[in-house]
């Protein structure tokens, strides 16, 4: 049996947690390279006036182009996390490890970004995105980044209404899980599709097996675990 | 369909972690998706030259037009791929035939310039729906998603962007002497050469973005399934009933060992890197006698190509030194402050970058023990091994623990006190036989010590525990009372143990 193939990347911390991290591949941060390249075109109109000062405008244009051009990405990923480009697309950028970027990364894989530029317009970066298991460039392998999908706040939970049911035997903790899953997502199944989903699970048939799912689901929720023996 | 043989880990996943899959599934299956690309596109491409005639842009539009014909065959190949069958050289018939079926020829006409072609064709392909059946599923496959359409545009640019690299490259990779590309020509000259390579440059991009744009949509199709049909809690069911007692289990299915892409696909590559190899090394190492090698230098260095006087002649004009024009000036007071400001502002940058070098040279020094420049350093790759219970347990336990314990109290340590005694009964389970393993936290040294001694010799110990992890934890001190009650039942227990064991 092969490796089952994922965009997820598990680190496993000091308390033996996997931690799965989405990395994020070459679309999403594309579209939020262009959205931060059009936030920094307008910037750089917005500045232009400075043109009226003569010389020492155009100084003052240059140094300020300079420092947006170098800088914009390292201040916004210290600081938030993320770009505003990457933001509206629900990315961030962390540590391989997956806590917070801090600046000598950030301002390894932003200074890198000459090298994945090339030949023209992230060449190599592309190409380096398309090989890498986690879709990292090279910046961001010097680094030790890597750019993530955000989590997602999932709305609270809504109780499972349903009678507690007792399940026959000891679930594993994956079982418990896709059963609760099953209670929160079902109603968005088409019936037929509940109904074989439960049949599957359960050894009732029709309806009864849905309703038999969602009693299980409604006893895990509760926490009543059985002790371990 | 078997869910239970994906190669893929199906769960669910918003769109665009969904399209993400695709690129790591090409990945996975890169070299047999490419050749099965240029297995459709070779023929077509050269069938299509002698169509357009000498006319690349013609040619290369054409191409382009038919892409789903070789990206048909691709999806399929990418179905099988999921369920871990590899379709081989063998195969190849079949999955033509598969993936150009004729219900795939809308998306050679009117459908061609759908933006969300690769997302849309699984439903025609591996459906197999047509009409208005299609049109319902397109409906609530799609969604009102927009990812299907940014794909397929980013796709695009991705394909102009390594045209343009392979351009760029060539034209900057190429060494002097040889003819260089002319980088203009390339693009808008129909009639040079140059275009011929950036068109079959293009040709080669077309290739290589093909099998993501491809498994990205199918990645996409995929998400999007097992979200309406929840193909993941159906896997985690199956297992259950599977894993469940009395469960009767399904005859596990022999795995059909087809002849396999990848042989095929070493004879092929072995062909062409045989072919790509220079027909015949020069060896160029006969040794030359050093006069005849002066000669020889003197007479190459002569050589027109390391430089030689020329006389030339061409007309310059006369220039007067011309009036430099007035810049838009300023009035005189603006003018001044603006210097004085712009000055300043040099000085201050001078002065912080001093000060900036200033400090880097004193953390340097400071933590120039850290640079290796004095002494080598042990790499702190890991943190130390957390040490083990027992000696955690026995390192340094006084004699008589209860007056160890009193003492440490009058003097205040109430911390010290309950750890120390915590850690002698900690010691003591283990004399008592109870193995802790390392790591194990207070709860579990308690479960373990329950499980495994009556409660007349667990004695005092869960009330032990209680009384740490409430202070440990909650800083909650027991009163002295209840502290010395403990201690008068844990002397008795440790007492009784030992006179048991002796």
């Amino acid at each position: 049996m092969q490796p089952s193939i994922d965009t997820i990347r598990f680190n496993e911390t000091p308390e033996g947690i996997d931690l799965g991290l989405r990395v994020a591949g070459p679309v999403p941060r594309a579209l939020a390279f262009v959205l931060d390249g059009v936030i920094r075109a307008g910037l750089y109109l917005a500045l232009t006036p400075l043109i009226v000062l003569a010389d020492v405008g155009a100084g003052l244009m240059l140094l300020a182009f300079f420092l947006l051009e170098w800088f914009y990405p390292v201040v916004f990923e210290v600081w938030k996390g993320t770009t505003p480009g990457k933001r509206a697309m629900g990315l961030i950028v962390a540590h391989d490890d997956g806590t917070p970027v801090g600046l000598p990364a950030s301002m390894i894989r932003n200074l890198l970004r000459v090298v994945d530029f090339l030949p023209v317009l992230y060449g190599i970066g592309l190409i380096s995105l398309l090989i890498d298991r986690d879709f990292r460039r090279l910046g961001d392998l010097a680094a030790g980044t890597l750019v993530l999908h955000a989590e997602r706040r999932t709305a609270s939970r809504a109780a499972v209404s349903a009678t507690p049911i007792a399940p026959p035997h000891r679930l594993s903790t994956e079982t418990q899980q896709a059963i609760l899953s099953f209670a929160e997502r079902g109603e968005r199944l088409s019936e037929a599709r509940r109904i074989e989903l439960a049949e599957i699970l359960t050894h009732e048939q029709g309806a009864r097996a849905v309703d038999l799912a969602r009693g299980w689901a409604s006893w895990l929720a509760r926490g009543r675990e059985p002790e371990p023996s | 369909m078997e869910l239970d043989r994906a190669t893929a880990s199906l769960r669910p996943r918003d769109p665009w972690e969904g399209q993400d899959l695709g690129f790591a599934l090409a990945r996975a299956w890169f070299l047999p998706m490419w050749l099965l690309w240029w297995v459709s596109a070779l023929p077509l491409g050269v069938l299509c030259l002698f169509l357009t005639g000498p006319r690349p842009g013609l040619w290369l539009l054409a191409l382009w037009w038919l892409k789903p014909i070789y990206e048909g065959p691709l999806l399929v190949w990418a179905s099988r791929a999921l369920f871990g069958e590899r379709l081989g050289w063998r195969a190849l018939g079949p999955l033509l035939r598969d993936g150009l079926p004729r219900r795939m020829l809308p998306h050679l006409l009117w459908r061609r310039i759908s933006m969300r072609r690769s997302f849309l064709m699984p439903l025609t392909l591996l459906e197999g729906l047509q009409g208005s059946a299609l049109r319902q599923r397109r409906h609530v496959m799609s969604n009102g998603s927009g990812v299907p359409f940014w794909v397929t545009l980013t796709c695009y640019h991705f394909e102009i962007l390594i045209w343009a690299g392979i351009l760029l490259g060539v034209f900057f990779l190429v060494p002097q002497g040889v003819p260089r590309l002319d980088l203009l020509a390339a693009v808008t000259d129909e009639t040079s050469w140059a275009y011929w390579v950036s068109v079959i440059g293009y040709a080669f991009a077309f290739s290589l973005i093909a099998p993501f744009y491809v498994c990205a949509g199918f990645a996409l199709y995929l998400a999007r399934r097992t979200e309406l049909e929840a193909w993941d809690l159906e896997l985690a069911f199956k297992q259950a009933r599977a894993a469940s007692p009395g469960a009767n289990r399904a005859p596990t299915r022999g795995r059909d060992d087809a002849a396999r892409f990848g042989a095929g696909l070493a004879v092929a590559t072995l062909v062409l890197g045989l072919s790509l190899l220079p027909a015949g090394m020069a060896t160029a190492d006969a040794r030359t006698e050093p006069d005849q090698a002066r000669a020889l230098i003197a007479e190459i260095l002569a050589d027109p190509a390391f430089g030689s006087l020329k006389e030339r002649q061409e007309w310059v004009p006369i220039s007067t030194p011309a009036q430099e024009e007035e810049p838009a000036s300023l009035p005189r007071g603006v003018k001044a402050i603006l210097l004085a400001v712009a000055t300043s502002l040099k000085w201050l940058l001078l002065a912080l970058a001093v000060v900036a070098i200033a400090l880097l040279g004193v953390r340097v020094w400071r933590d120039r023990g850290r640079f290796g420049w004095t002494a080598r350093r042990a790499r702190p790759d890991r943190s130390p091994a957390p040490p083990s219970l027992e000696s955690i347990a026995d390192a340094g336990l006084p004699e008589d623990i209860a007056g160890a314990v009193r003492s440490r109290l009058t003097e205040g340590d109430r911390r010290g006190a309950l750890s120390l005694l915590y850690r002698a009964s900690l010691a003591h389970l283990i004399r008592l036989g109870v193995e802790i393993p390392d790591g194990a936290t207070e709860g579990e040294c308690l479960a373990l010590a329950s499980r495994r001694l009556s409660p007349a010799r667990l004695g005092p110990f869960a009330l032990v525990t209680r009384a740490w992890q409430r202070f440990a934890y909650a800083h909650r001190l027991p009163t002295d009372e209840a502290l010395e009650a403990l201690l008068d039942t844990w002397s008795r227990w440790t007492a009784d143990a030992e006179t048991v064991t002796t």
